[in-house]
């Protein structure tokens, strides 16, 4: 089965101040003993609000771009 | 000799004399995903040659926006303008976008080569052209062209070039900074384009849909 894909964190950018935290909509992400981790990554939508909240550009939603067949 | 040497597009059809200067002169540096590679206006002191890995090519504004030039994946090379020029600094930024292998030659090596063998000099000067016609057409459509249409013919570049090189992949962010604007922008656009039936979002992918309605959408055909 293929690995869920996720956002990425930088953690040498993130500043752990919890916006995205709040800003997921799906409550994907939590800080935990000083880290930025997925909590509960079953729910996430990759609607890249967390991408779009960080203050760092610390999270990055990426895309590939490709014709449908 | 790293034996993926030849897959560097500038070395593909060079003489073995050609490969084992390079070999000789260049070390092999590996750099972590984001981490820089080389700062504007640093004194040029190398070129580089990608032998895995991908990178971005950017500058920064005085107030620290940033715009992409370019990415470039395996094979690729950069900062062979700043080595041409006599006590030049470095054009642009460069950072790992991935884990990358990077051969690292010195300019003056790079110069000497070129004067050495006239092969290497004249993949050179293809490259230029190359990269010249690359940076003009990015030029014309940063100043002539609506951010609908940058992003519409953005979408195709990528998907059409997909197929031929390793999938490079972009945030939003990173589109915004490719085409002069800024993420909410972008992120407007492309629901737009999904609501138009142009382009379908998938975990990962954009999808795009409809080629005609694309391409009129880049050349504001519409």
């Amino acid at each position: 089965m293929a690995e869920r894909v996720l956002p990425k964190i930088e953690k040498q950018k993130c500043v752990l101040c919890g916006l995205c935290v709040e800003a997921c909509p799906e409550g994907v992400l939590a800080l935990k003993q000083g880290n930025l981790v997925f909590a509960n990554p079953q729910d996430c939508v990759y609607c890249a609000t967390c991408e779009e909240t960080c203050p760092e550009n610390a999270v990055r939603c990426e895309f590939e771009i490709r014709w449908a067949s | 000799m790293p034996t993926d040497i030849q897959t560097i597009h500038l070395l593909r059809s060079q003489s073995q004399e050609v490969l084992t200067r390079i070999c000789q002169c260049a070390i092999a540096k590996r750099f972590q995903a984001y981490e820089a590679i080389s700062w504007q206006s640093d004194p040029c002191e190398y070129v580089y040659f990608i032998l895995k890995g991908e990178v971005e090519i950017y500058r920064l504004s005085p107030a620290g926006r940033e715009q992409i030039l370019d990415r470039l994946g395996q094979g690729g090379c950069f900062n062979l303008v700043s080595a041409l020029l006599d006590n030049a600094l470095n054009q642009s930024n460069a950072r790992a976008l991935t884990a990358c292998e990077i051969l690292v030659l010195g300019k003056s090596d790079f110069n000497q080569m070129l004067k050495q063998f006239p092969g290497f000099a004249l993949a050179t000067t293809h490259f230029f052209a190359e990269r010249l016609a690359r940076m003009t057409d990015l030029i014309e459509t940063l100043s002539l062209y609506s951010v609908r249409q940058r992003v519409a013919k953005f979408l195709i570049n990528q998907a059409d070039s997909q197929e031929k090189i390793n999938s490079i992949r972009w945030t939003q962010t990173d589109m915004a900074k490719r085409l002069g604007t800024v993420r909410d922008v972008i992120g407007r656009t492309l629901r737009k384009f999904a609501d138009e039936g142009l382009v379908r979002f998938e975990r990962e992918k954009i999808m795009l849909l409809d080629r005609q309605g694309l391409e009129k959408a880049a050349t504001g055909e519409e």
